[in-house]
């Protein structure tokens, strides 16, 4: 037998590459860096420039425990948002919101690598967006939530233009307040049924994002809003919500919310606006005639709007709209020509 | 769009464009319950003098009515397009 091998005849087979797991920040696309970080339990922010670059952006994170940041490419970590002392290429974010100041030169793109994913909390919490808009800053590039941040508690970026996100929070299972309001660019999927926890849900002014499943499985909800964004498909009973004072779901035909659990406990009522042709008009009779009678309080907006796609008002439910509009409340309903 | 009441009423049969929200105000200006009917859409509220009221009504309706105090004897509605953001 001959050894083919010794006579050179194989040399132009490939040889069997092995995967090399580390990262090449500068040349590795990002879906593979994102495989990759997952593997190391690291999370990847991507930033890319704007404008001239010389603003300075503010990244607003949280973490269980301190973690470092670190810094890919040209970017630069700095002392404050002036931009006058470069901190270097390496920084840390600790259990309080923490603010990263960063620059990026014009026409570059750069990594925020967060070294312990598990650990990482907050992009940004319930009062502070995770970044905000502002001239030549860098923005948040389609940052992709695509494997499991098991303790990710909070996402903000409301009223935020040019920063973005992806994924699904089916894989953020601590998530408690989600908040992409007036947000056009990022792309959230996923069901609320992952994240029980959930205490805020917000894609108004979203038209990309596509959320589904139940209330009823977020009994903490104490708000959600949701107009403006035409895709998303929530269900569940009103009734359940116990704790929800804001409700606003309308211009949306796919939602298919309920009141079947009555209850007569309502408290401070801010906003209550659905428009589901899953509302009868003995669920919205039922549903203002419990208002009344837990002698709820109007607060914010004052605004309990049952008209849309919901069924009409009957005789049923007259006093109890007299009594709602005695206490401050706008109370807006179909009619049946009464 | 200023409309007169008869005891306390009034009816107009015109179209009125889709529109996001109105400011509705009153002469005299009392406290009062007042129902403004948008074709089968019924808005009622408290008013003073002016009230600003988001609707996001996305079609065009033909009719409104209004019912309020006898003692108000005018009602004026204006109607913006201008989208309002949370």
């Amino acid at each position: 037998m001959y050894n083919l091998g010794h006579l050179g005849l194989y040399k132009n087979i490939p040889k069997k590459r092995k995967f090399n797991s580390t990262p090449d920040y500068e040349n590795d696309a990002y879906t593979l860096l994102q495989y990759k970080s997952h593997l190391r339990n690291e999370f990847l922010i991507p930033l890319k420039a704007n404008g001239d670059g010389t603003g300075v952006a503010t990244i607003r994170l949280q973490s269980l425990e301190e973690q470092s940041v670190k810094i890919t490419g040209n970017g630069k970590f700095y002392t404050d948002v002036s931009g006058a002392t470069v901190l270097g290429t390496e920084s840390t974010i600790g259990t309080t919101l923490g603010s990263l100041y960063v620059k990026l030169p014009a026409g570059e793109s750069c990594y925020l690598i967060c070294g312990k994913a598990d650990k990482l909390s907050g992009l940004g919490n319930n009062t502070t967006n995770v970044i905000t808009d502002g001239a030549n800053i860098p923005y948040i590039n389609y940052c992709a939530i695509n494997y499991p941040l098991i303790n990710l508690s909070a996402i903000r970026l409301s009223r935020v233009l040019n920063s973005s996100f992806t994924g699904s929070i089916n894989n953020t299972p601590a998530l408690m307040y989600l908040n992409f309001n007036n947000n056009l660019l990022s792309v959230i999927t996923g069901s609320i049924d992952s994240t029980p926890n959930l205490t805020y849900i917000g894609f108004s002014n979203n038209l990309l994002s596509v959320i589904t499943g139940s209330i009823d499985s977020t009994p903490d909800l104490t708000g959600l809003a949701l107009y403006y964004n035409l895709i998303s498909a929530f269900t569940g009973d009103i009734g359940k919500a116990v704790n929800c004072s804001y409700l606003r779901s309308h211009i949306n035909t796919k939602c298919t919310f309920t009141y079947v659990t009555r209850r007569n406990n309502w408290t401070d009522f801010d906003t209550l606006w659905i428009s589901c042709s899953s509302m009868t008009s003995t669920m919205v009779d039922n549903l203002l005639i419990d208002l009344d009678a837990s002698g709820v309080t109007p607060v914010g907006e004052k605004n309990i709007n049952l008209a849309g796609l919901c069924g009409a008002v009957t005789s049923a439910s007259e006093t109890a709209r007299a009594n709602l509009v005695d206490k401050g409340f706008t109370v807006i309903v179909n009619t049946q020509g009464e | 769009m200023k409309i007169k009441l008869t005891d306390g009423t009034a009816e107009i049969n015109e179209p009125i464009a889709p529109f996001k929200y109105f400011v509705a105000s009153i002469k005299p200006a009392i406290e009062t319950p007042i129902t403004i009917c948008f074709g089968k859409t019924s808005c009622s509220f408290l008013i003073k003098d002016s009230v600003q009221i988001d609707l996001d009504f996305d079609s065009q309706v033909d009719c409104l009515s209004v019912k309020t105090d006898k003692l108000i004897k005018e009602v004026t509605i204006d109607f913006s397009e201008e989208l309002k953001w949370i």
